[in-house]
């Protein structure tokens, strides 16, 4: 149908509607762009809280760097066993290695594609803050710094520079479709990421929400997903596990818990679904109804271990197909 | 205080200094520069190639590692200044010579008038490469065919200004022209405002509404896009740079699919219509159906959208043949014929090698001689014959020989120079001058300024960004 010259307020109603439209090559670097930014943050925080307590020697520490070795590489259980205490070679591996897909390096190289790709949707501030990020990442003497004691305050500002990520992306970015699809990508994967994170901590234990670990057993997950304050702020200090599944799951309050990232996935969709005639729409929220839905009646009071294991297991399975079909829908332009 | 007084350029036109000292226009620049050191000079340099590269202003060197390195287009931070007087001439010049091409390439691409009246020869135009006679007979909005021009500029011996390539596809550089005017802004606020240096930030808006104003459908907000090849091309930054300046998309040939000879984009809500394609794509990748087949950077069906009028292109298909090198020397006749003037800008004299009498004059002083081949740009295919061994004259003159056509002779001019901060001290460079004409229904619009391209390396009279040149901030002073 072909639009007609208006003049005065109606011409303004057109402009506003084209703004409504995006190229789906350009959505789909947006989405992937705060994917693979939320994944490096979450990497990063995990390996830093891992690092730094791996200087208390005294912490009957069974894990080491496993969780993280797990959940972000590709690498053999045989070969994480044999690492899993090995600082040097786990922040060499984690942070620049060209042959680890997932290293913060080529993570950053892969973001930084998403944002050429997406370079006149994306503002000059982001755009330049990623390219920062992209020459320091480069630098050839980063490797040898991470042999040094200088590890930590590269660490430290890897750590700050997705906090300016996360900041200038919120001042500066327009809240149009772009931001709904920023925002879809990056609460996807912190979700995923929230999951996994539980289940490396739960598992090892066999999901036992009566068991008597203590607080220094779950500071590591609850400081990888940035939620180790508000939980001394808000829960009694006995009994943890089940409590900590209260965190990290259920907690409206928590920007990493399930519940809150699924409820933000649930807003965008709203927002994005307003705006498009796609019949498909109406499948696809339904998809994401039933999994949001899924976590929002699970009883936590009376949660057994068993259903503890399922509900973790099935919600990241459900995540990854919605993201998979919720992809097909808008970014199929191939 | 830095060494502010260089070698003076005998043999030629430098910008900043004459026989008499330091010219009027350069005065108040010399005079800030003076009062800056080494270490100021140095370090504001510095400052100047981070903003470069902080900005991703960059453009990557591929080696045997698979990794490329980014690299900034070097930028040189003394700005090269141009009188009123001289902007007056070089402005009214290129008004003249674009109309005179716009109304070339649409007569060669319908009646063909010029080539019945005997001013250019048909043979000429048909062994043309660029020549595309797929739009042959083909009504282009507003009859303009180049909407967008670059136009290369040189300086002679006595500062004459002459015209050395009309740039009439995809010419490129100009977000360097707007970015190193910024960058200036912030190195030399000072400079800059006491000297009332015209402004070449709008050149976005006057370019856009151009744009705006070649769709074909009569509507009031038009699909306006940007046309790369992909972030992997080495103009891409300016590419992402121009459509966030216009605030329109930047669309790759995957993003467009043509139906029903309409052109479509593939948005997050379905199919939209595409009215302008800003294209910087040659003709060559446009359409896979007519030209490459091979190419996966076009759009299948595009140029029948074209043809049907569905889509405006800019610039327009088959602008080539009005910048070959061997029609260059016909454009101040194409001035006389069209518009009954004499040109404003001269032309380089060229020398076709299909004419024997030229081509002996050529081959009897090829040491004063620049040979180019007619379809390269970008200073690639091209033999200074005051550098070249004996070797690579001997294997020009074969080349020529074989084919004529492919060959065009200039004698070497030595462009103008202007002082360059070069390991901390002001040293003489050649350069030229790229100011980007914009030609729309209401006429030719050309902003104030230009891209001023280096030739770093002493004594070397190439210029271009893929030969090691650089750039500076260029000023038109009221």
């Amino acid at each position: 149908m072909e639009e007609v010259k208006t003049p005065g307020l109606l011409n303004n109603i057109n402009i506003q509607k084209k703004i409504k439209d995006m190229l789906s090559r350009v959505a789909d670097g947006m989405f992937w762009l705060n994917r693979y930014m939320e994944r490096t943050d979450g990497m990063l925080l995990t390996l830093n809280t891992s690092y730094i307590l791996s200087f208390d020697k005294e912490i009957n520490d069974s894990q080491g760097y496993k969780p993280l070795l797990e959940y972000y590489t590709s690498l053999s259980k045989a070969k994480i066993h044999s690492i899993q205490y090995d600082t040097p070679h786990v922040l060499k591996y984690i942070i620049c290695d060209n042959q680890n897909d997932n290293s913060v390096k080529n993570l950053v190289i892969k973001a930084r594609e998403n944002a050429r790709g997406s370079q006149d949707k994306i503002t000059k501030e982001l755009w330049e803050h990623i390219n920062s990020m992209y020459h320091f990442m480069n630098s050839p003497d980063l490797p040898k710094k991470l042999e040094t004691s200088d590890a930590l305050s590269v660490i430290t500002k890897l750590n700050k520079d997705l906090l300016l990520y996360n900041g200038i992306l919120q001042v500066t970015m327009p809240r149009g479709l772009g931001w709904c699809f920023s925002s879809i990508g990056k609460h996807i994967e912190r979700c995923l990421q929230t999951i996994s994170m539980t289940q490396a901590y739960f598992a090892p234990i066999n999901y036992n929400l009566e068991g008597e670990e203590d607080l220094i057993y779950w500071r590591r997950l609850l400081l990888s997903l940035s939620g180790y304050e508000l939980y001394l702020k808000s829960y009694s200090n006995i009994s943890h596990n089940r409590k900590v599944v209260h965190q990290v799951i259920f907690n409206m309050d928590f920007a990493h818990s399930v519940i809150y990232t699924l409820d933000f996935i649930n807003t965008y969709l709203d927002c994005l679904f307003k705006n498009t005639d796609l019949s498909e729409a109406r499948t696809l929220m339904n998809q994401f109804g039933r999994l949001k839905s899924y976590i929002e009646f699970t009883d936590y009071q009376h949660l057994t271990n068993q259903e503890l294991e399922d509900v973790l297991r099935n919600t990241k399975n459900q995540l990854i197909q919605f993201s998979t079909d919720f992809s097909k829908l808008f970014f199929s332009y191939t | 205080m830095a060494k502010l007084a260089p070698s003076l350029n005998h043999s030629g036109w430098d910008e900043m200094f004459s026989n008499k000292g330091v010219r009027d226009s350069y005065r108040q620049v010399f005079q800030t520069l003076q009062g800056l050191n080494h270490k100021t000079l140095t370090s504001k340099q510095k400052q100047a190639s981070d903003l470069f590269m902080n900005q991703g202003i960059t453009f990557t060197v591929y080696s045997d590692d698979e990794n490329g390195i980014e690299r900034i287009f070097p930028f040189d931070i003394i700005p090269r200044i141009i009188t009123q007087e001289d902007w007056l001439e070089i402005e009214s010049g290129i008004k003249q010579r674009l109309l005179a091409l716009n109304l070339f390439l649409e007569d060669i691409y319908n009646d063909q008038q010029i080539i019945k009246d005997g001013i250019i020869p048909a043979g000429l135009i048909a062994s043309c490469p660029h020549y595309i006679q797929e739009v042959q007979g083909i009504k282009v909005p507003h009859n303009i065919h180049v909407h967008i021009a670059g136009i290369d500029l040189i300086r002679g011996a006595k500062g004459e200004f002459y015209v050395l390539e009309d740039n009439l596809r995809c010419p490129s550089g100009v977000s360097y022209m707007l970015e190193n005017r910024e960058i200036t802004k912030r190195i030399f606020p000072d400079m800059l405002s006491s000297n009332h240096v015209s402004m070449v930030s709008n050149y976005p808006m006057i370019f856009h509404s151009i744009l705006v104003s070649l769709s074909p459908r009569n509507v009031s907000n038009p699909n306006v896009v940007l046309l790369t090849p992909g972030v992997y091309n080495s103009a891409y930054y300016e590419h992402s740079y121009l459509a966030r300046q216009m605030g329109i998309p930047l669309v790759e040939g995957r993003d467009l699919v043509v139906n029903n000879s309409k052109v479509y984009m593939k948005t997050t809500s379905g199919l939209q219509q595409v009215d302008v394609i800003y294209r910087r794509l040659d003709d060559e990748y446009l359409d896979p159906l007519v030209f490459k087949p091979d190419s996966a950077l076009g759009v299948p069906g595009l140029i029948s959208a074209y043809r049907q009028g569905n889509v405006a292109l800019v610039n327009a298909v088959g602008n080539g043949v009005a910048d070959d090198k061997a029609i260059y020397a016909y454009v101040p006749d194409m001035i006389k014929y069209y518009m009954n003037e004499e040109p404003i800008l001269k032309n380089v004299p060229t020398y076709r090698m299909e004419n024997l009498d030229e081509r002996e004059h050529v081959f009897s002083n090829m040491e004063n001689m620049v040979v180019k081949e007619t379809n390269q740009s970008g200073g690639y295919g091209m033999i200074m014959g005051n550098k070249a061994t004996q070797e690579e004259i001997d294997e020009a003159k074969i080349a020529i020989i074989n084919n004529p056509r492919n060959f065009i002779a200039q004698p070497i001019i030595q462009l103008s120079t202007v002082p360059c901060l070069i390991d901390g001290q002001l040293k003489l460079r050649h350069v030229d001058l790229r100011p980007y004409a914009l030609c729309g229904p209401k006429g030719v619009q050309i902003v104030p300024g230009g891209l001023t391209r280096v030739a770093l390396t002493e004594g070397s009279l190439v210029v271009n960004s893929s030969q090691g040149g650089g750039s500076k901030d260029t000023w038109i002073i009221k």
